[in-house]
């Protein structure tokens, strides 16, 4: 049971939690502009690394806020959560 | 059936009840788990090892939403007597005299008032949100909404030395009082998966959880069975063991 | 009886005596006796048959790496609490503590389930726990971790499997500060136990160590306690994994003989249990622990005929001692197979090391004690993704670079002696502590234990050519399998130990590899000529013990086991013998069936009464979405494929969502309160997930839209009134409320008062018939729907539940989102394209012209008649097509498609279906055949609309 960095409500269980996928896809401002091409990119194609992840989660159980979380996807090491609008942190080596 | 005695968390609870509503329309309203007072009554078992069980119902519930443009918090102190500040840190209550606000989420509160008082909470309410509407579009402009949720969840308290363990047996979070004082609240989920609101109640060894109405036999039922090794004779409740 | 028992000592009660049987013979034991060390005090040698050689088996361990003696447990069935004494249908005898009535059979061979067998009476349950530092293992190490670490003020949970704490302690005559190592423990425990915040946890196995610091632990209670137990789901900031060592054993012909034990193990059943598991030991070592072992159990009056130790040099000071009691020791020498006679061990054979392993003497005992070394017990820190490495100079693998969350001390990462266990679990205690900023002023200092410094041990043995047939030299006994197993497993061309274990079964019975894993991937590399380090060994998963299927469980049971969700009105449901169906969580009642109805008879009389009179339904569990602010009409808009912006205050508008792949999502009746308020309706079983649909798209794709959603589910409870009749029965409710259709036309709402209930009245039809839907505060639900029934009753107003509503709805072709959708149907397949906008964006609008969406083939919904029309067709069943001209036997034959809702329809008088069907559209007018089975039906597709096409009956 990983233990998922809610910033407000701080660690909770991932049950808590409903998990969002990947972080940083913008919804296009204008869907018509895109290609039918471009727009399945944009609705099926996520990136799936083996390593550092940023994640978009929701504490559905709790204050029902969205956020981001930089995971790792092979270790589930949470390096930690940030707002969205918010840049992905920079892993110190 | 025990009368159903509206009360409120902590201090409040041995006072005179306040006055209640006329019953409404020719039936009555009922409580979700009014059908188990008896039970939970029975269930417990007072004194210093023991632990008890008990709905607080009909307790008026607003939820409160505020907002800046700017994304900012916007908590306020609402105009009741005395005057209820809103918690800006997640996880609190503030309570003042028989009133309650508990941080739900950074732009959301649920306000409680004893039973009855939904007339005068929402006028309080609607007060806060027009005095503090700025001019439209601007970025510390706040918005406000509020809404009923009085008969959404029901309250039950659990006491006594007991108590957090009970609460153990179906709660993942860490409810020892250095991490859950004496103004803490949390939403989480209960046994397999009910969502629950939980408040430190004003007494130690105390909480409020505020479960949702359809949930409530549900929780009850969980409650009921992990109180039965502190709890004197017999559990009432009874699971299907097969 | 107790031939083997010594006088004094052990940890037993001899004033306690227990009597028990074990396969129909009564023996005594004591109290403080494992239902082994009891066995083996009785003289009871040959314990079990093997599972597929069929080989005579004993005692071999004194813990959980026993690999044979494996019993069933069973209440006596005429003792007066019969039901609540445990069955337990497979556990070891050295972990099964002795109660008096105890019944056990070993279980030979391969065992068997037995049906009708009385399953696990005991409670279980579950407990959450956090700690600031969790120990698991209260051996020396553990002892020592858990005192540094409370005396810091930490929240500590030291925990160990054993009935007492004290770990290896308990079986050994040791010192700790020149006094018994436990008097010590005894005063390490008072104070812990003093400590206000030190949870003690006993008969409790950390079973797994899951990801964040997540341990899992399974307690034991005692039968006399009601048997059963709990479940610890602990959170730990710190773990210090105090595990200990498990014995290796080693590999000779016939190595498996009754009689052949490890040494450890015979030290723990003299010491602990007061227990000479035989009269006279041959000991086989290739390390110092089997000396300490010996040499107490010749102080015990075990006659020790000799030692023999495969390194060329025997430790100066044990060779001392073991001269000192006139213990022959032959250095240089390994023990290369055993005699046996009746079943159990009567002589070793020994060897020379470097010979030729041809058997230079034979050594008559009762008793082969072997040792080859120890395995540090790392399957906690491996599981939570910790690496070992192999130690070359203390020949086993240790935990390498552990992360400091999740530390190993003492005996679990290779420390031989107890002053440095001791010392090894006062560190990791205080680091765990002052990583998380918490000191002592004073920490507790390690006490002293003095011995020697043990020379290496030397291990891997290389396989001697003539140690016997490696079809005799058993790697795990509980799966039978052998040296030739891998022999075998090497020949076929397997190189990983992941490989030679799935091929030999190695590793895979109920200790998980406990003792044979490390063993097996030697054996291996000696096989393949390769070092053991180069080799490594298999992945340890949890869990480290068997946990009972019933404790998993817990009292997550009946009742307990999944939420259900009731709306006010469920007593009344209940009191009138509604048959219930579950929608989601929540419980809905199908159908109320009269004395002698069956569903299809009560469906037919509720769908009369809402098609000819009125009738009434509990319809609370629809999700409700308080929707507020400045941007909510536009939030509404970009969510639903319909226009919310110009809907008026007091109407209310059906809505469906989509997902970003044009796919319906969910569908439902939106209110508008005000100007900036509405109050969305969701399908029962989908309101959380709108509202996290809802947040999420205002939360991270637009937060500038000022629009607050909140749940109020729960804070309505609602009546539909539905018919012909209903105008008339809300006008005896309602009086005040002015219902014609001028006044309150379809799609509108009003505040009213409803049975002197403060409510709101909304024109909603599910059916295609007049309807009202009147909601009340849930506090006030089950006075309206009383009410509901009494003020109908001169109308004959009847309830009905969710199997006519789905019959009333299905003839009037509307759908049910998640039952004839399935996130692969637009709206437009549905036939809705008068519900989606072409004026305005929505979530969703884009994938709508996407290539696969906009096919002219795609499934559309339609209604299918039977030919005959009493054929139900079952929903799900696929379509076929008619004889459509092509080559006949086609096989597999296509599927158009399939029935996604079929129904008896009273209005009708005939079945009816809705179906998803390829080209759909296009083959109105057409037939297609139902597979079913062995034979196809034939029905024709038709317009999915089945009843009152004009629209005329909603209005009354």
């Amino acid at each position: 049971m990983q233990l998922i960095p809610c910033p407000w409500c701080g660690d909770r269980d991932e049950v808590e939690f409903h998990y969002g996928g990947q972080a940083h896809l913008v919804h296009p401002a204008d869907p018509d502009a895109l290609s039918d091409e471009e727009w399945a990119g944009y609705l099926f194609l996520r990136d799936n690394p083996a390593g550092w992840f940023a994640e978009r989660w929701s504490h559905a159980a709790g204050c029902r806020r969205w956020f981001n979380v930089l995971r790792h996807t092979v270790t589930h090491e949470v390096y930690g959560a940030y707002l969205p609008g918010e840049p992905v942190p920079v892993i110190a080596s | 059936m025990a009368d159903t005695v509206a009360t409120l968390p902590g201090a409040l609870t041995r006072a005179a009840p306040p006055p209640e509503p006329p019953a409404a329309g020719p039936h009555g309203r009922h409580s979700p788990l009014q059908h188990r007072a008896d039970e939970l009554a029975r269930a417990g078992r007072p004194g210093r090892s023991g632990v008890e069980l008990r709905e607080v119902p009909f307790l008026t519930q607003f939820n409160l939403r505020r907002r800046q443009r700017s994304g900012h918090n916007a908590a306020a102190t609402l105009g009741f007597t005395p005057p209820l500040a809103l918690p800006r840190t997640p996880g609190t209550v503030r309570r003042s005299g028989d009133r309650m606000a508990v941080w739900l989420g950074p732009d959301e509160w649920l306000i409680v008032t004893p039973p009855g008082t939904a007339a005068e909470t929402g006028n309080t309410l609607r007060a806060v949100a027009e005095a503090s509407a700025g001019p439209d579009g601007e970025a510390d402009t706040v918005y406000t909404a509020y809404t009923e949720v009085s008969a959404h969840s029901t309250t039950l308290r659990i006491s006594g030395a007991r108590a957090r363990d009970v609460l153990r047996k179906v709660c993942p979070i860490d409810l020892h009082p250095r991490a859950f004082g004496g103004d803490a609240c949390a939403q989480t989920l209960l046994a397999r998966g009910a969502r629950v609101l939980l408040v430190a109640d004003r007494e130690p060894d105390g909480f409020l959880l505020f479960v949702r109405a359809s949930f409530a036999d549900y929780v009850t039922d969980w409650l009921l069975d992990s109180m039965a090794e502190y709890a004197a004779g017999d559990s009432p409740f009874k699971n299907e063991e097969r | 009886m107790n031939s083997h028992r010594l006088r004094t000592g052990g940890r037993i009660d001899r004033a306690h005596p227990l009597t028990f049987t074990f396969d129909g013979t009564v023996h005594t034991g004591y109290q403080g006796d494992t239902l082994a060390s009891a066995l083996l005090a009785n003289g009871v040698r040959t314990f079990t048959t093997s599972l597929t050689h069929g080989r005579p088996r004993g005692i071999y361990a004194a813990g959980v790496d026993e690999p044979n003696a494996l019993v069933g447990l069973h209440p006596d069935p005429h003792a007066p609490d019969a039901a609540a004494r445990p069955a337990e249908p497979m556990t070891q005898a050295t972990v099964t503590e002795l109660y008096d009535g105890l019944r056990a059979t070993s279980l030979r061979g391969k065992g068997r389930l037995e049906a009708g067998r009385p399953g696990d009476h005991g409670r279980h349950d579950a407990m959450h726990a956090h700690c600031d530092v969790l120990v698991v293992g209260a051996g020396p190490a553990g002892l020592t971790a858990a005192r540094t670490a409370a005396s810091t003020g930490a929240r500590v949970v030291l925990l160990d499997e054993q009935p007492e704490m004290g770990g290896s302690l308990l079986g050994t005559r040791e010192h700790i500060a020149d006094r018994p190592a436990l008097e010590w423990v005894r005063h390490a425990l008072a104070e812990l136990a003093g400590r206000a915040e030190t949870t003690l946890l006993t008969r409790t196995t950390a079973v797994g160590c899951y990801d964040h610091n997540y341990v899992v632990a399974a307690e034991r209670r005692l039968p006399a306690a009601g048997g059963g137990g709990r479940l610890w789901q602990i959170r730990a900031r710190r773990i210090v994994f105090a595990t200990g060592a498990h014995e290796r054993p080693l590999l000779f012909a016939d190595n498996d003989r009754p009689g052949v034990m490890l040494a450890g193990a015979a030290r723990t059943y003299a010491n602990r249990y007061g227990t000479l598991p035989g009269r006279r030991a041959v000991v086989a070592a290739n390390n110092d622990s089997a000396y300490a072992a010996a040499l107490e159990l010749a102080d015990a009056g075990l006659e020790i005929a000799r030692i023999v130790d495969a390194r060329d040099h025997v430790p100066p000071y044990w060779a001392a001692r073991c001269a000192d009691r006139h213990i022959d020791v032959s250095a240089g020498h390994v023990v290369v197979g055993s005699r046996g006679g009746d079943g159990t061990v009567t002589a070793a054979l020994l060897a020379a090391r470097e010979g030729d392993g041809t058997a230079s003497s034979a050594a008559d005992c009762d008793l082969l004690l072997v040792s080859g070394g120890w395995n540090p017990a790392v399957q906690l820190h491996t599981q939570s993704g910790g690496r070992t490495r192999y130690d070359e100079r203390l020949c086993c693998h240790v935990p390498h670079e552990p992360d400091p969350r999740r530390r190993v001390a003492g005996a679990a990462r290779g420390l031989a002696r107890l002053g440095d266990c001791l010392a090894d679990g006062a560190a990791a205690g205080a680091d765990a502590a002052s990583d998380l900023g918490l000191s002592a002023g004073q920490t507790p200092q390690p006490p002293g234990a003095w011995e020697p410094a043990p020379l290496p041990p030397l291990w891997p043995l290389p396989a001697c050519p003539a140690a016997g047939d490696p079809a005799a030299q058993y790697v795990d006994m509980q799966r039978d399998a052998t040296l030739a197993d891998i022999e075998r497993a090497v020949g076929g061309g397997m190189r990983s130990v992941e490989h030679v274990k799935r091929y030999t079964t190695i590793g895979t019975a109920h200790d998980q590899g406990r003792t044979s894993g490390v063993t097996a991937a030697a054996a291996t590399a000696g096989v393949l000529g390769v070092p053991v380090a180069e080799l490594g060994t298999t992945t340890n998963r949890p869990p480290y013990t068997p946990v009972p299927f019933a404790l998993l469980a817990g009292r997550a049971r009946g009742r307990l086991h999944d939420p259900v969700r009731t709306t006010p009105l469920h007593a009344w449901h209940l009191a009138r013998g509604a048959v219930f169906e579950n929608v989601g969580q929540w419980k809905r009642p199908r159908y109320y069936p009269r004395p002698g109805e069956d569903m299809a008879t009560a469906v037919d009389r509720e769908c009369r009464a809402a098609r000819e009179g009125v009738a009434a339904m509990d319809v609370s569990t629809l999700g409700k979405i308080d929707i507020q602010g400045p941007d909510a009409a536009e939030f509404l808009n970009r969510v639903y494929t319909g226009g919310f912006a110009k809907l008026r205050v007091g109407s209310c508008r059906y809505g469906v969502m989509c997902t970003a792949d044009g796919m319906v999502f969910d569908d439902g009746v939106t209110m508008r309160l005000a100007e900036d308020r509405f109050q969305m309706s969701t399908t029962t079983g989908n309101a959380a997930a709108v509202l996290d649909w809802l947040e999420e798209w205002l939360q991270t794709e637009w937060p500038q839209l000022r629009v607050f959603c909140t749940s109020v589910t729960e804070q309505w409870a609602g009546v539909a009134v539905v018919g012909p009749r209903a105008r008339a029965v809300l006008a005896r409710l309602a009086p005040q409320l002015p219902l014609e259709n001028g006044d309150f036309p379809f799609m509108a709402w009003r505040d009213a008062e409803v049975a002197g209930l403060p409510a709101r009245v909304a024109r909603i039809s599910f059916s295609g018939e007049l309807a009202f839907e009147v909601y009340v505060s849930g506090w006030d639900g089950a006075a309206l729907w009383e009410a509901v029934l009494e003020t109908g009753a001169v109308e004959g107003i009847t309830p009905y539940g969710t199997e006519t509503m789905h019959v009333l709805r299905a003839e009037k072709g509307y759908v049910i989102v998640g039952q004839d959708t399935d996130g692969s149907v637009t709206p437009q397949d549905l036939g809705m394209d008068w519900a989606v906008s072409t004026r305005k964006d929505f979530i969703g609008r884009r994938s709508h012209r996407r290539p696969d969406t906009s096919r002219p083939d795609r499934k559309h919904l339609v209604g299918l008649l039977p030919w005959d029309t009493g054929e139900l067709l079952p929903e799900g069943s696929h379509l076929v097509c008619a004889g459509s001209g092509e080559p006949e036997a086609r096989t597999p034959v296509p599927s158009l498609g399939h029935v996604t809702s079929s129904y008896r329809s009273a209005a009708l008088g005939r079945t009816f279906a809705l179906a998803l069907v390829r080209g759909g559209r296009d083959r109105i007018g057409g037939t297609v055949h139902v597979a079913l089975g062995d034979r196809t039906v034939a029905a024709q597709v038709t317009e999915p609309v089945f009843y009152d096409r004009e629209g005329s009956r909603r209005d009354g």
